[in-house]
């Protein structure tokens, strides 16, 4: 079972090698950016004594070759040198490995490590199952870092009766979520860095992964079309829960793990009164636990999100969503944590998003402010950000990560202390 | 009797040459549909390149280099796909759209490679920068003469050619930042050689010139625009060049498949 991953490899490279370079259009000219950030901290610092969360210098390299027949190669490499004298160790990721091979006339084959999103909801994912780095999200690095890569085999038909997205990923990818590495979280009442964490769950490990086979594996499926102005898009997906939300229970072996998911949806959206509106709405099944009666299983869940963007001046926009949570089961979590603290045990719950963006200066200086709020569990988050294009190759960024929450286990509750300004400088080249 | 014969034969005499020269008076709606026509529907489809240079008020400059593809679908529908190659943070950022005539907001898709995400975004307002340059997403696409009403001012000379000069109205000022705009349209070749917007305080704020262009596979095809925002002191120039019609581009290129892999029969990425 093991083979699948060097199988995508294989898929990969012959993909590779068929793409007949176009002299003209083929170059070798590596592009990207260095973006040194760096944040302060100026909530309760914890356990954790350097108040600089954000203290690093991303470089991205990237380069695309473009096939005469339509291939295009696409690679992507992050670097992040560790700082002078820090712990941590140099890291390097593979953001994007992909071979695009238009295989025929009305099918596209991608294959590789890609990241991929999809959905008309922003920053709620309804039928968006890929995964996510909240990390970076949280941490107040760029939005593009919201999406975490996966190796995968995505064939795009388009056709008459509509565009048909196939993506198969051999191996789970799950979220990557704060765990107090350099953003302490709260757990069990008290403000706790990772090593702490795992003190306080023993020996054993926190988490456990589905495994590599392709039985654990990920399917993601899309259909769209264009009915007028308005795109009707149906979606579906297997796979897993990208966090972490389930619990062993049987009292001898604590951990938590990424329960079986399927999941199917629908959205639609388009030009409305001025603007664009778009709907979702999507159910998730939790495999195993038709009757809710699981121990330690979240609950299925219905979501319904509304959303409207519109542009009141040339220079101003405005965004609001409402994002509907219907819990239909919830006895495995109702038996095992505390009730009164624990944010699922609301059989609904509703997420409101409002965002503004207003330009100045023909669009050189942007500021940004977007709140989420949690309105049954009452937490909220808020992010204001300046963005300024110096010079051609040079921008520069500068904002603010506001958090609060009557409850420390909601989805903003463990960050209430993590209130952070940040910069970042970003020169392309 | 003959004081009145002779007053009504000068009434006629003089009706008689008025005449003429009102009639040779020219109809301001048939020439903004004319410099419309010929500014941006000229050609099945073409494509060009354009270089822009941003100046602000403190001469700092910034740049935008695109390819641009339009298509004629239809008898008042167009379809956009503007492939930018520089500056490097914005390198490979495509903006599609499709507008058409009569309807009050365009469908519009941008690609953002810095985030690799493709979104649609709204049309209606046709009047933001495009890009950070100091054009409007309408400098680009056409502002359709059925949204303004429009009057006759006369003549006037634009670069030493003979223009006409018409004004024009929004029909619902809601929708713009202008009051209204004065149009200098090329009398031989129709083409708008400058347009003057003011604001509700009757203040020039914006100008649009078009001080150069060539007659390309037989179209008059402009090949250098400037916008000034006299409100910022900011002024962008656009170069044009490699300009052909008539390609025979696809319509099916300009769909949100191409969004992320650009075309490369017709753009060099």
């Amino acid at each position: 079972m093991k083979l699948i991953k060097p199988f995508v490899f294989a898929v990969v490279w012959l993909l590779a090698a068929a793409v007949s370079v176009n002299p003209a259009v083929a170059q070798l000219r590596i592009r990207g950016y260095a973006e040194p950030a760096y944040s302060v901290r100026y909530g309760d610092a914890g356990p954790i004594d350097d108040r600089n969360t954000l203290n690093e210098t991303r470089i991205m390299l990237e380069n695309q070759w473009y096939g005469g027949q339509g291939e295009v190669l696409d690679l992507r490499f992050l670097a992040k040198p560790a700082a002078a004298g820090a712990e941590v160790e140099d890291e390097f990721e593979v953001r994007q490995a992909s071979v695009l091979y238009p295989a025929t006339r009305d099918l596209d084959v991608i294959a590789g490590r890609q990241a991929i999103d999809w959905g008309p909801a922003q920053y709620e994912f309804v039928n968006d199952h890929f995964p996510k780095d909240y990390r970076s999200f949280f941490l107040g690095r760029d939005l593009e870092y919201m999406r975490a890569p996966a190796d995968a085999l995505r064939l795009r038909w388009f056709s008459d009766y509509g565009n048909l997205d196939l993506i198969a990923m051999p191996e789970f990818e799950p979220n990557r979520n704060p765990e107090g590495e350099v953003i302490p979280v709260h757990f069990d009442g008290e403000l706790l860095d990772q090593e702490e964490v795992l003190e306080k769950t023993g020996d054993k490990p926190p988490r456990r992964l589905p495994s590599s086979s392709p039985e654990d594996g990920e399917v993601h499926a899309r259909w769209s079309e264009n009915y007028g102005r308005w795109e009707v898009a149906l979606y579906g997906y297997r796979g897993f829960m990208g966090n972490p939300a389930g619990f062993n229970a049987d009292g001898t072996d604590n951990f938590v793990y990424h329960p079986e998911m399927a999941s199917g949806g629908a959205s639609l959206r388009g030009p409305f009164m001025g603007g664009i509106a778009w709907l979702e709405t999507s159910f998730d099944d939790i495999r195993h636990d038709e009757a809710g009666e699981s121990e330690g299983l979240p609950s299925d869940v219905y979501n319904l999100l509304v959303g409207y963007e519109f542009d009141h001046t040339p220079t101003v926009t405005y965004m609001f969503q409402v994002h509907w949570l219907h819990n239909y089961d919830s006895k495995g979590l109702r038996e095992d944590i505390d009730e009164e603290n624990h944010p699922y045990e609301k059989r609904n719950r509703y997420r409101l998003q409002l965002a503004t963006e207003r330009s100045y200066m023909s669009d050189r200086l942007t500021l940004r402010a977007r709140g989420f709020a949690g309105l049954q569990v009452q937490d909220w988050h808020l992010r204001l950000e300046a963005d300024y294009e110096w010079s051609d190759n040079i921008r520069v960024y500068a904002g603010s990560l506001h958090y609060d929450a009557d409850n420390e286990a909601s989805r903003f509750g463990a960050l209430q202390d993590h209130d952070a300004f940040y910069s970042r400088l970003r020169y392309s080249f | 009797m003959r004081k009145f014969v002779y007053a009504a034969m000068f009434l006629i005499l003089a009706m008689g040459l008025v005449y003429p020269l009102a009639a040779e008076q020219p109809d301001p709606e048939e020439l903004a549909y004319e410099s419309y026509e010929t500014a941006y529907f000229q050609g099945d489809d073409v494509r060009w390149r354009a270089s822009m240079e941003i100046v602000d008020d403190q001469d700092r400059t910034r740049s935008r280099v695109l390819t641009i593809l339009r298509k004629n679908v239809g008898e008042e529908s167009q379809k956009y796909y503007a492939y930018f190659h520089e500056p490097s943070q914005l390198e490979r950022m495509v903006f599609l759209v499709w507008t058409a005539a009569g309807m009050e907001d365009d469908d519009r898709w941008l690609y953002m490679p810095a985030t690799d995400m493709q979104q649609r975004i709204s049309g209606r307002q046709k009047r933001n920068s495009f890009a950070g340059t100091d054009f409007t997403y309408e400098d680009m696409t056409g502002r359709h003469p059925d949204q303004d009403e429009f009057e006759y001012l006369g003549t006037d000379e634009v670069d030493e050619r003979p223009v006409y000069v018409i004004k024009g109205e929004p029909r619902d000022p809601d929708l713009v930042e202008f009051s209204y705009y004065e149009m200098y349209i090329d009398q031989e070749t129709k083409l708008p050689l400058k347009g003057e917007f003011y604001d509700p305080q009757e203040e020039l704020h914006r100008t649009l010139r078009l001080p150069e262009f060539e007659e390309i596979d037989g179209y008059y095809t402009p090949t250098l625009q400037v916008a000034e925002n006299h409100s910022t002191g900011s002024k962008t120039t656009a170069e044009m060049s490699n300009i052909e019609y008539n390609l025979g581009i696809g319509e099916d290129i300009f769909a949100e498949r191409y969004l992320r892999r650009p075309p490369t029969q017709w753009i060099d990425p």
